[in-house]
């Protein structure tokens, strides 16, 4: 299972130099690889002993975080993969013949592996996280797709849109995952779906189901989330057909019905996925209407029916369930052969405008049988699949366990539109007075894969339970959580679904008669569209573009003072705030006994210090800040440190000599601030360093441990037998420090001796510093 | 104790500390060589990329893990420490140190002049920063965080005769100094009143204060504030390290400024050295560590004559009590002895009970920081064209992310220590994991520049046609960065917010994941305009040499690998927390 799990990431990269060897040919070979997987893994499940329902491998990846990577197949996850597989074999076969000659084929084969082996990947999943990451790089996959083309820049918007969107939805799946994972104690599916109760007595239940709807949301370009999916239109029509029809939109609605048991079954789960499905389902089909694109129409129209797989999914009734996946079955054979058809169309007479189409079936026979074989199915006419499909659907609807009128009355109108649009993408292109004089004919590798599709949508139609019932059978029990006996048939006998189903066929075909004038009666309805959705999302990022200039532009100027100022001021609100929120600064500073010569100190280092900061000579700036260390090493030798003093005078002359020396070479001095900055500066200057005085004063006045220097004066003298403890500590107590003292100073002199030859050897070059 | 013992016992303690010190010791060994290979005529031919190369990887020899350490020790009388947390993060500096020099190399910057100085200066700049991680004195806080930040003044400065680069030094120095500034007047603070520069000591007097007992007496409340205020200011220091807002300022300068190889080294060695200090500095006043149990620990506490809680100076306070009480009542309005704060503890359990109310406050101010921090960097990023700005900001949105394991540990060590270890284990895991990420992004970017002469982002569109690898690599790293899976940093990323989630801070959690959201636009555009948008007419002819291409492989590959075997790493950064808690 592992070695079939990894094969297609492993085959993707060498599919370029199959593409070089085998030119158009490739897409024949390459077909085998998803025929092959689809193969094994059937025979993997059906080998399963009679009782068992599911196989899975693991293995440790991260074991202490939880964090597992588990496959696992069941019914429900092997009815994706044939899906997967079959729709990914008949494209591959079909991408060599639409993009032949292009002359990165390689890649886009390379590209569709890639996803498939994404795609495998969340329906084998048994893991939550296993689950997210095949997710995310269905993300990727279909973000590197629809910018194919990457000449066009709608195709790389298109890319980017599409990918924030699910990228977005992803992460909010992730937290939810993380959170049900939490929940349920474990990251392991099978635990997961066995714990219903704990998880949705948990706090966060409520938090889980949004967070993961949303992601499904996203990804199965639900209201309001869909805006992306017609975007991606954009991609090559392969893409179009297998990710953004058959197989990557219905992410969401495996995810759905996977994680039913465990979540499913409350008023918030099915509330939310029946008002949104519904919601989408109106919609999708409403904006069908209206757009005249080919590949347009034909998205607008996939939205229509992931809403309405989300609405069936959130009945939760065994008969919605069923419907829901012949539904799912139904909408992959003929979508898929649509798609293919609008790629063939595209190719052969260079528009995808339906306007301009009208009689292509003299020039494209073939192609003109199966569009029309896909739209009858599409409207849901019989004998095909699409039928049986529609009479489930409308039982469902029907029986559906709450407001079953208003869901009912929806769904008919979806419907009614849906046939207008089968009307209007299967049958208009293709009848009527030709438009084109020029035509080029599809080769045979594009034939055959909607052949194939149309096909089997209507030998399904005949013979459904046979046919499809073995692989729809198992597929409905992880659902329900049940085994579920359903009988699919072409004759349901005369009942309400029957009889709804003959009203919307009626009204599709008057619908679609009458398109014209619908459309522009309507039209004005869509300047709702104009605000729709689409937009949020442009406004949120242009809103969030300029949220993000404006604070670069407010707190990065790039000019230092501005720096300084903030954090000085931060520093100080902060330092205020604490002060407060602690109760004030307690009054009670005892009479300090001040002896003249350290008030000299206090008054002159203040006093320098204003002097250095107001003059504006370089020279004096200097030497009043000279000053100011001379008074703290005054400071020093009141407070008998004489040895610090003494380091302090030295390194303050020593500063002075190297200011004076580099001013030199210093630009003359200009005054670039205004008086009111300087005024500004000025304050919040003295407030830091009052506050700040303030502090240390309050500091010296709090209990405080035993000082240090007591240890030092008891033993000074019986273990070092000096006197002066200064003098002790620094060649006794801390001789050895003292010793490395010395040495880093005769390395710096090393250093400094180092510079000044360097200096005086290369002159030259020292005029390139400046 | 006559003069003989006590010199005998520093002898002794300094001759132990040297072994635990090696690491550090041949990178001293190494700067000086650097330098002094300079003067002889003979010598100066050497080329001092080989002296960096075997000196680092000499020094990462003789630190690296596989020297096991069971039991930390201090270093040089309590300055330093040595457990397994200094172990990884010393590895890891001396690791990144190694192929920084190979980095350097292939791209070319410095050139063969600057070298000797840029060299010493980063060697320099790293055994401030290993002295950094393994602080265990407040005054070493300071010395490393100077150690490590005056050469990098320097670095951003090294692109010389360039403008940008010479203003991008100059701020990050005055702003570097003023920071250092209210970093010490913090340390001073704390000091002060804590009576000791020992941390571990400091931690238990700070326990000693917030006993019960002296809360419920309101005894040394004012006392409480000039401690948060100190403990503020030492996080001021730190933030600029981390370049966490609002003290981040200097970072998008200089990075636009400084060559990207500098950035590498600032934004890997220097946010590593920074965490690990942050790290420190929490646990040291958030929690009490075990107790250490060396033979030579009567040497240290010798010389830190004040981290004893020693018998001898208390019994002597509390006879002198009485009287100094009467005298201090008749003097100072203070009805509480300084001695009777500090009443000692009965054992380990009790002290750390104590230190909830500066777990809450530390929790509170990183979360706070961390929160903004990731928020503006991931918002700055948002708009940006410059690469390297743009790589900048994404670092400062980076040390939020990192900052946030930090403060779910504070909230967890009262109550669950072994969770607390897993979320600093999430932070050591995450600093590993970002080492390949950044260094990665910025040794691309040095390349690119070499053959595009621009950092300018449009200047990458359709890249991945001339460039095949190294744009995969870019996109790896750029992934790796957002947290998508299978790479590192997902995982490092999964960590950090499961400890979220354990320590029950949800807000955090959800600004991360809000900010987790908004990061995707910025680092997926740098993807998508290099490998979707079409190429530029205008495009000299580019193409990556074998060197460089393999370099970039080498770096980002470890991303693919910790993300799928994540195990790797995860078991060195348990074993770094280890001895912490």
């Amino acid at each position: 299972m592992t070695l079939f799990f990894l094969a297609p990431f492993l085959l993707a990269p060498l599919l370029p130099l199959l593409d070089r060897w085998f030119g158009n040919k490739a897409g024949w070979l390459i077909a085998c690889v998803p025929i092959l997987i689809g193969i094994y893994y059937g025979d993997l499940w059906w080998s399963l002993p009679a009782g068992e329902e599911r196989t899975s491998v693991s293995w440790a990846w991260a074991p202490q975080l939880g964090l597992r990577l588990t496959l696992m197949i069941d019914g429900l996850g092997l009815f994706f993969v044939l899906l997967i597989t079959a729709v990914g074999a008949l494209v591959s076969i079909y991408a060599s013949g639409y993009l032949a000659g292009h002359d990165r084929l390689g890649r886009f084969h390379a590209y569709m592996m890639f996803f498939m082996g994404a795609m495998l990947g969340i329906v084998l999943a048994g893991n939550l996280l296993t689950l997210y990451m095949c997710w995310e790089l269905t993300s990727l996959a279909s973000f590197l797709l629809i910018g194919f083309d990457n000449e066009r820049r709608e195709a790389r918007a298109a890319a980017t849109q599409a990918l924030v969107t699910t990228a977005v939805g992803g992460l909010c799946l992730l937290a939810g995952f993380v959170l049900l994972g939490l929940a349920a104690d474990s990251f392991e599916l099978t635990d997961v779906l066995a714990r219903k109760d704990a998880i949705q007595r948990h706090g966060s239940y409520p938090a889980i189901v949004v967070l993961v709807l949303i992601g499904a949301f996203t990804k199965s370009a639900q209201f309001p989330f869909h805006f992306w999916l017609p975007n991606a239109m954009e991609a090559p029509t392969p893409v179009s057909a297998y990710l953004h029809s058959a197989t990557m939109v219905k992410a969401g609605i495996f995810l759905v019905a996977r994680l039913t048991p465990a979540l499913g079954g409350t008023p918030l789960w099915a509330g939310t996925l029946t008002t949104v499905g519904a919601v989408t389902m109106f919609v999708g089909a409403y904006l069908a209407f209206f757009e005249h694109d080919l590949k347009g129409v034909l998205a607008y129209l996939t939205i229509n029916v992931l809403g309405t797989l989300m609405m069936l999914l959130g009945f939760g009734t065994p008969l919605a369930v069923q419907a829901a996946m012949v539904y799912l079955v139904a909408h992959a054979l003929y979508k898929g052969a649509l798609f293919l058809v609008a790629g063939i169309v595209d190719h052969a007479t260079g528009t995808r405008d339906l306007r301009k189409m009208a009689g292509l079936i003299r020039r494209l026979p073939l192609t003109g049988a199966v569009a029309l074989a896909a739209a009858l199915s599409m409207a849901g006419v019989a004998p095909t699949f699409g039928y049986v499909a529609k009479e489930v659907f409308l039982d469902a609807v029907w029986h559906a366990p709450f407001v079953p009128i208003l869901l009912t009355v929806v769904s008919v109108v979806s419907s009614i539109l849906l046939v207008a649009g089968a009307g209007r993408v299967g049958i208009g292109p293709f009848f009527g007075r030709p438009t084109q004089d020029e035509c080029d004919p599809p080769g045979m590798t594009m034939q055959v894969a909607p052949l194939v599709l149309a096909v089997a949508g209507v030998v399904t139609g005949l013979a459904p339970q046979t046919l499809m019932g073995p692989l729809l059978g198992p597929a409905l029990e992880p659902i329900a959580g049940e085994p579920v006996k359903m009988y699919l048939t072409l004759w349901h006998g005369v009942g309400v679904p029957f009889v709804l189903s003959l009203v919307v066929l009626a009204a599709g075909i008057a619908c679609y008669i009458v398109r014209g004038s619908l459309q522009r009666h309507l039209a004005g309805s869509l300047a709702v569209a104009r605000w729709g959705p689409a937009k949020w999302y442009e406004w949120s990022l242009a809103g969030l573009y300029w949220v993000a200039d404006w604070q670069t532009r407010m707190l990065q100027p790039g000019r230092l003072p501005r720096y300084v100022f903030v954090t000085s001021s931060v520093l100080l609100l902060l330092t205020i705030e604490e002060i407060v929120l602690r109760g004030g600064l307690r009054e009670h500073y005892p009479g300090i006994d001040v002896r003249p010569h350290e008030a000299f100190a206090a008054v002159l280092i203040p006093a320098a210090a204003l002097v250095a900061a107001a003059s504006r000579s370089r020279l004096a700036s200097v030497a009043a800040l000279g000053v100011v260390g001379y008074g703290v090493a005054w400071l020093f030798s009141i407070f008998s440190a004489p040895d610090l003093a003494a380091t302090q005078i030295v390194i303050e002359s020593l500063t002075v000599i190297l200011f004076v020396l580099a001013f030199a070479r210093l630009p003359k001095y200009t005054l670039a601030s205004s008086p009111r900055r300087r005024l500004r500066d000025a304050l919040l200057a003295g407030a830091v360093g009052i506050v700040l005085t303030l502090l240390l004063l309050q500091a010296t006045h709090e209990p405080h441990p035993p000082p240090i220097s007591e240890w030092y004066v008891e033993h000074s003298v019986p273990a070092a037998h000096g006197r002066n403890i200064v003098n002790v500590i620094l060649v006794d107590f801390r001789a050895l420090d003292t010793l490395g003292e010395i040495t880093v100073l005769a390395t710096a002199a090393i250093g400094v001796w180092m510079l000044v030859r360097l200096s005086a050897q290369a002159p030259a070059k020292r005029e390139g510093y400046e | 104790m006559s003069l003989y013992d006590l010199m005998h016992s520093l002898t002794a303690d300094s001759m132990r500390s040297v072994g635990g010190f090696e690491g550090e010791l041949v990178l001293c060994a190494t700067i000086v060589l650097i330098l002094l290979l300079r003067i002889p005529r003979l010598t100066s031919r050497i080329d001092s990329f080989y002296v960096m190369l075997v000196g680092s990887a000499v020094a990462l020899y003789m630190a690296g893990p596989w020297h096991p350490v069971e039991q930390p020790s201090q270093l040089f009388t309590g300055l330093l420490i040595n457990d397994t947390f200094t172990v990884y993060f010393r590895t890891l500096l001396l690791f990144f140190a190694v192929l920084f020099a190979i980095f350097t190399r292939i791209s070319g910057v410095p050139d063969r002049d600057a070298a000797p100085d840029v060299y010493a200066l980063v060697l320099g700049a790293t055994l401030g920063m290993c002295i950094m991680a393994s602080a265990n004195n407040a005054l070493m806080i300071f010395l490393g965080v100077e150690m490590a930040s005056v050469p990098s003044y320097a670095l951003a400065g090294l692109l010389k005769g360039r403008r940008q680069s010479s203003e991008a030094a100059i701020k990050y120095a005055v702003y570097g100094a003023g920071t250092a500034g209210i970093m010490l007047y913090g340390i001073s603070l704390l000091c002060g009143v804590l009576g000791s520069a020992h941390i571990p000591t400091m931690g238990v007097r700070l326990a000693e204060l917030l006993q019960p007992a002296n809360l419920e007496a309101g005894v040394g409340l004012d006392t409480h504030m000039v401690l948060a205020l100190g403990g503020l200011m030492v996080m001021v220091g730190l933030a600029f390290k981390l370049s966490a807002v609002p003290f981040h300022f200097w970072c998008p300068d200089v990075f636009e400024g400084a060559s990207a190889e500098v950035n590498a080294f600032l934004s890997v060695a220097s946010k590593a050295a920074a965490l690990a200090l942050l790290a420190r500095v929490a646990i040291g006043f958030g929690y009490i560590a075990p107790p250490i149990e060396t033979q030579a620990e009567e040497q240290v506490a010798l010389f830190n004559v004040a981290d004893e809680p020693a018998q001898q100076p208390e019994t002597k306070e509390q006879e002198a009590k009485p009287p100094a009480e009467e005298e201090e009542v008749l003097l100072v309005e203070e009805p509480s002895g300084s001695a009777a704060a500090f009443s000692p503890l009965a054992d380990r359990a009790e002290q750390i009970a104590a230190l909830a109310p500066a777990r809450d406050y530390l929790a509170w101010v990183l979360a706070f920081m961390a929160m903004i921090t990731c928020t503006f960097g991931n918002l700055a990023a948002y708009g940006q064209t410059n690469i390297k700005r743009l790589l900048a900001y994404s670092t400062i949105a980076q040390a939020g992310y990192m900052m946030m394991p930090v403060p779910a540990a504070m909230v967890l060590a009262g109550s669950n220590p072994a969770a607390a270890q897993g979320a600093i284990q999430a932070m050591v895991f995450y600093a590993g994991a970002y080492l390949f990420m950044n260094l990665g992004a910025f040794a691309i970017v040095a390349f690119l520049r070499n053959v595009l002469l621009s950092e300018e982002i449009e200047d990458y569109a359709g890249l991945i046609r001339r460039a095949p690898i190294t744009v995969i690599c870019f996109s790896l790293i750029l992934v790796s960065l957002i947290g998508i899976p299978p790479l590192a940093g997902f995982v490092g990323k999964f960590q950090i917010f499961s400890a979220l989630v354990q320590a029950k801070l949800w807000i955090v959690l959800l600004v991360a994941g809000l900010n987790t959201a908004i990061s995707l636009y910025y680092y997926l555009r740098v993807v998508k305009t290099m490998t979707i948008d079409p190429e530029p007419e205008t495009r000299r002819p580019v193409s990556m040499s074998f060197i460089p291409g393999t370099y970039v492989v080498l770096v980002s590959v470890p991303l693919l690998i910790l993300g799928i075997w994540p195990e790797s790493l995860n078991a060195l950064a348990r074993m770094a927390t280890g001895q912490l808690f």
